[in-house]
């Protein structure tokens, strides 16, 4: 197949990739999202994108690294971008989880030493020695 | 001795304040200074205000931590608070609180341990697991005694006696949720002696068990994963010198 027919054929999903690409910038803008955890997110919409636009140079890469059919290649290549995304928002999700608690934690504490200290100063201390 | 005891609660209301009222009478027989604190873990029934009525301390969470995060941070209080042991006991009514002084007694006993367990099942008195849930507990303890070297009765048990390096280790590193076995396997690796003592309980006196149907499952095959984990975790000497790491300059040597 000639490298504009592919070109053809595949630049629907190069253009729903810089779909992707035009939100993720637009939550970064409003800062809804932070750069520092959206950067391998954006490498990889960008890898891939331009994989849909130079088909003919990603079927190469693909039977240089052994893959017989370029479907194959980008699933493969897909799966283990995801899984390494994935693993990256599981560690931050799991160091914000563990910050939460911690903070709901000294929240509480705080709250209960500062009702204490008002119900002793009105002279209804809680269970004193 | 200042000892604090931690009662975590979730919509307990039912349960709370007869547990409150017989805290109070079991007060004046335990042989130290006792405080009780309720900790509300996001309840959303009148559980703080029953636990406010009775005249103990009331740490309310401003979400669900569960139980793990709620002991956790009654552990934190005794702690920053210098309290000398805590206690925790479930705030549903199941543990009697006349058996505190047991514990107390064993925690002070030649042998100088760290941890004391209640089990319900060396002397085989009041409420016992049956079905499902003893065998998931017999499980438990066939683990605890594989990998950990543990000879435990009750790894379930949610009633125990933190002695100071206990309070020390658990108040910096609580698992979060089902911690009872996990913990133990820490304590162990960690080089704390871990005891149980025969106490009576009994069967939940209101609410219900966050423990039933699927969950029991997740519950079974979480646990296990964590307890093997810290294992993993603190094997090989690394528990020991994150344990003295945690109990800050000079360590186990500083007890």
């Amino acid at each position: 197949m000639p490298s504009d027919s592919l070109l053809r054929h595949y630049w629907p999903f190069a253009g729903f990739l810089a779909l992707i690409l035009i939100i993720v910038l637009k939550l970064l803008l409003r800062e809804r999202l932070a750069l520092q955890g959206t950067i391998a997110y954006m490498l990889f919409l960008g890898v891939f994108g331009l994989g849909a636009l130079m088909p003919t140079q990603a079927a190469e890469l693909a039977r240089g690294m052994g893959f017989e059919v370029l479907a194959n290649f980008v699933f493969s290549v897909a799966l283990i971008a995801m899984a390494l995304l994935h693993l990256q928002a599981l560690v931050s999700i799991h160091r914000a989880d563990r910050r939460t608690i911690q903070l709901t934690q000294d929240l509480a504490l705080l709250e209960e030493r500062v009702a204490r200290s008002e119900k002793s100063k009105n002279g209804n201390p809680i269970d004193a020695p | 001795m200042r000892l604090l005891v931690i009662i975590p609660a979730l919509n307990e209301e039912q349960s709370l304040q007869a547990l409150l009222h017989e805290f109070k009478l079991a007060q004046p027989t335990l042989p130290c200074f006792t405080q009780a604190v309720v900790i509300d873990d996001g309840s959303v029934d009148r559980t703080t205000e029953v636990a406010a009525a009775a005249n103990v301390r009331v740490v309310k969470l401003g979400r669900n931590l569960g139980i793990g995060g709620a002991v956790q941070t009654g552990l934190r209080l005794a702690f920053r608070e210098g309290f000398d042991a805590a206690l925790q006991m479930d705030g549903d009514g199941q543990h009697p609180p006349l058996e505190i002084a047991r514990l107390l007694a064993r925690l002070s006993q030649a042998d100088c341990p760290d941890l004391v367990v209640g089990s319900r099942h060396i002397a085989r008195r009041g409420y016992q697991a049956t079905g499902a849930r003893r065998a998931g507990q017999l499980w438990l303890i066939l683990c605890l005694r594989l990998l950990c070297g543990l000879k435990l009765t009750d790894p379930t048990s949610g009633f125990r006696l933190y002695g100071a390096a206990a309070l020390r280790l658990f108040e910096r590193a609580y698992p979060d949720d089902f911690p009872e076995p996990e913990s133990l396997a820490i304590a162990s690796k960690c080089g704390l002696r871990v005891v149980e003592e025969p106490v009576e309980m009994r069967a939940r006196q209101g609410g219900q068990s966050s423990i039933n149907g699927l969950k029991s499952i997740y519950y079974m095959i979480k646990v296990t994963l964590a307890v093997a984990l810290a294992v993993a975790r603190f094997s090989g000497g690394k528990g020991l010198r994150e344990h003295r790491a945690l109990l800050g300059p000079g360590g186990l040597d500083a007890q």
